[in-house]
């Protein structure tokens, strides 16, 4: 079954998602611990301000959490279409190691010793699609063998 | 396919993850900027309100999210043809 770039931003959402309501529980938890420790509303606004401005804390935590999943969806993405233009085809595939990287994953380098069809690398797990142990960091990539 | 081009690929996805994830963030954090300072200083609101606008803001972000997925797309289909004519 062919992944479609649809279904990963559906998946993305869904992780902002829970990124923004792990920011609303964490927030009512600062704001809570805080007044237990007897401090005023006027300076628990001030240090949720000061935390939002500076990337502190659970704002800091929330935008951790975004830029993350930006990296995930838009590696995901690029990767399933750059490798989906074998889909159907009966080509012999092998894995191109990502030139950029000092080190490679032992999966990584397993699979760039291997010839396979797309089906079979569809099997295995296509590169950047999170079955290697780099997951939706690898850079690798399949090209016709020969 | 050569590894210029492969490199080329691989540099300009992170140069996108990169722009696209701090400037959605960035946007995130002013538009809680703005809601925590309209609470009049007074944090028991703002939970709720967070709560209330959760929808609002979440759907700006899925949109900016979207169209950086967009861009995504375009590199990896312009890699993936490439490696499709080399084939030829």
């Amino acid at each position: 079954m062919p992944i479609k770039t649809k279904n990963i931003l559906n998946i993305s959402a869904g992780e902002l998602d829970r990124a923004y309501r792990a920011l609303e529980t964490d927030i009512g938890v600062e704001i809570e611990r805080m007044r237990v420790l007897g401090i005023s509303d006027d300076e628990i606004y001030s240090r949720l301000e000061a935390s939002l401005t500076n990337n502190l804390g659970s704002f800091g935590k929330f935008k951790g959490a975004i830029e993350k999943e930006f990296d995930i969806i838009l590696g995901e993405t690029a990767q399933v279409e750059s490798n989906q233009v074998f889909e159907g085809t009966k080509e012999e595939l092998k894995w191109e190691l990502d030139p950029t990287a000092q080190e490679h994953c032992p999966d990584c380098l397993d699979n760039s010793e291997e010839v396979k069809t797309f089906d079979e690398w569809s099997m295995i797990g296509l590169p950047g699609m999170g079955n290697t142990q780099c997951g939706t960091y690898c850079r690798c990539t399949l090209t016709v063998s020969g | 396919m050569n590894r210029e081009r492969h490199v080329r690929f691989v540099e300009e996805l992170g140069d996108l993850q990169d722009k696209q994830g701090k400037r959605v963030s960035r946007m995130l954090s002013r538009a809680l900027l703005k809601i925590i300072r309209g609470m009049e200083r007074k944090p028991s609101k703002i939970v709720k309100v967070l709560r209330v606008l959760r929808r609002k803001i979440m759907k700006e972000a899925v949109i900016e999210m979207a169209k950086a997925q967009l861009k995504a797309k375009k590199l990896g289909k312009e890699l993936g043809e490439e490696k499709l004519a080399d084939k030829d």
